[in-house]
């Protein structure tokens, strides 16, 4: 029968890992930071650049019909509402203190999620809605010269979008992000739970 | 002192022990360095706020069981998780009684619940307890009869799995 004290000398007793070096470790940290933020910064500029060529084409392309215009602008309009969630996101995520007792710590990020998953479940139905109503609007004139055919491809492949985002996608992402979301939660509440004794 | 320098004398006192903190939390050799260069990551960017306002290692623990608790094992992990690493890592070398004991402990700490994962490495890196209860969070009494709860139910899982 062991006891306590000779867990300890185990423990005590067990190998080094092979330890990094101060410098592997400092090249590591300053990579993972930059992979980490290059990676948000190409979403963000992905964004933008699509930004660019709708506002280019909105203020520089001559259209007759003022429909055109107002889908344009819901578009401009679309893409920046995303720019801002990512921005917005990201600066939450960089604000957070993670140097907070863990008791808290897990609240805030329990918070957090819930917020997030309420505020994205909503934004994603208007943003597919907001941007397909730009486009459609859009097509309208663009469309105008083109072919019967080609007319019945857009506006079919338009409207089954529309008919998938309202009565599948919709559901399914909602369905899929609430029980993600709920995993987490529990798990977080679990967690925090332990701390608070 | 330059943030590198800062940095450099952070990790050097305190790497070893962060390291044990997340290989105790998770049981994976893998996982533990890539939690371990998360922590690491975290105190960089954050070394700028950190003003000598407590115990620079009671800041990095803070950092390290929070980023800890947060992980989320991936199905990858969870399957290599059925193997104790330790045990699996050694399986070529030679066995020595040493490396089973320490398997061994590494196994039973995985049996216990996330907290007291946590607050068992900080006890046998011997860290004191109002520290521990500083970075936990939790009031020093309570802790100290958590303590003795873990302190009994990893003997006895110990104890447990050195029989089987």
């Amino acid at each position: 029968m062991k006891d306590f004290e000779h867990i300890m000398s185990v423990w005590q007793a067990q190998p080094a890992n092979d330890q990094l070096s101060v410098d592997e470790a400092l090249k590591q940290v300053k990579k993972g930071i930059s992979g980490l933020s290059r990676k948000l910064l190409w979403g963000i500029i992905a964004m933008i650049v699509a930004l660019i060529d709708s506002i280019v084409v909105l203020f520089f392309f001559v259209f007759q019909s003022w429909v055109t215009y107002v889908g344009l602008f819901i578009i401009v309009m679309t893409i920046l509402l995303y720019v801002i969630m990512m921005i917005r996101d990201y600066r939450i995520i960089r604000k957070r203190d993670i140097t907070i007792s863990p008791g808290e710590y897990l609240q805030n990020l329990k918070e957090y999620q819930k917020n997030r998953a309420k505020l994205y479940g909503r934004l994603y139905y208007t943003y597919v809605m907001l941007l397909s109503t730009g486009m459609t609007l859009y097509f309208i004139e663009v469309l105008k010269d083109a072919s019967l055919a080609g007319k019945i491809v857009v506006y079919t492949l338009t409207i089954s979008w529309f008919l998938i985002c309202t009565f599948y996608l919709k559901q399914r992402i909602e369905k899929n992000e609430q029980e993600k979301i709920n995993l987490i939660v529990d798990r977080l509440e679990r967690l925090k739970g332990q701390f608070l004794m | 002192m330059a943030k590198e320098e800062l940095f450099k004398k952070v990790f050097e006192a305190n790497s070893k022990k962060i390291f044990h903190l997340c290989y105790g939390y998770t049981g994976d050799d893998d996982a533990a360095n890539d939690l371990m260069q998360e922590t690491f990551m975290k105190v960089w960017q954050n070394l700028d706020k950190f003003r000598n306002q407590a115990m620079i290692s009671t800041w990095i623990y803070r950092i390290a069981v929070n980023t800890c608790l947060t992980y989320l094992r991936s199905e990858k992990r969870q399957a290599k998780d059925e193997i104790t690493p330790l045990l699996a890592e050694t399986k070529q070398e030679e066995f020595s009684e040493k490396n089973e004991q320490v398997a061994l402990l590494y196994k039973c700490i995985s049996k216990l619940e996330e907290s007291e994962r946590i607050i068992i490495t900080m006890v046998l890196d011997e860290l004191p307890y109002p520290e521990i209860a500083d970075i936990s969070g939790i009031s020093e009494g309570n802790l100290r009869v958590k303590i003795h709860r873990i302190k009994q139910k990893l003997t006895e899982l110990y104890n447990h799995y050195e029989r089987l």
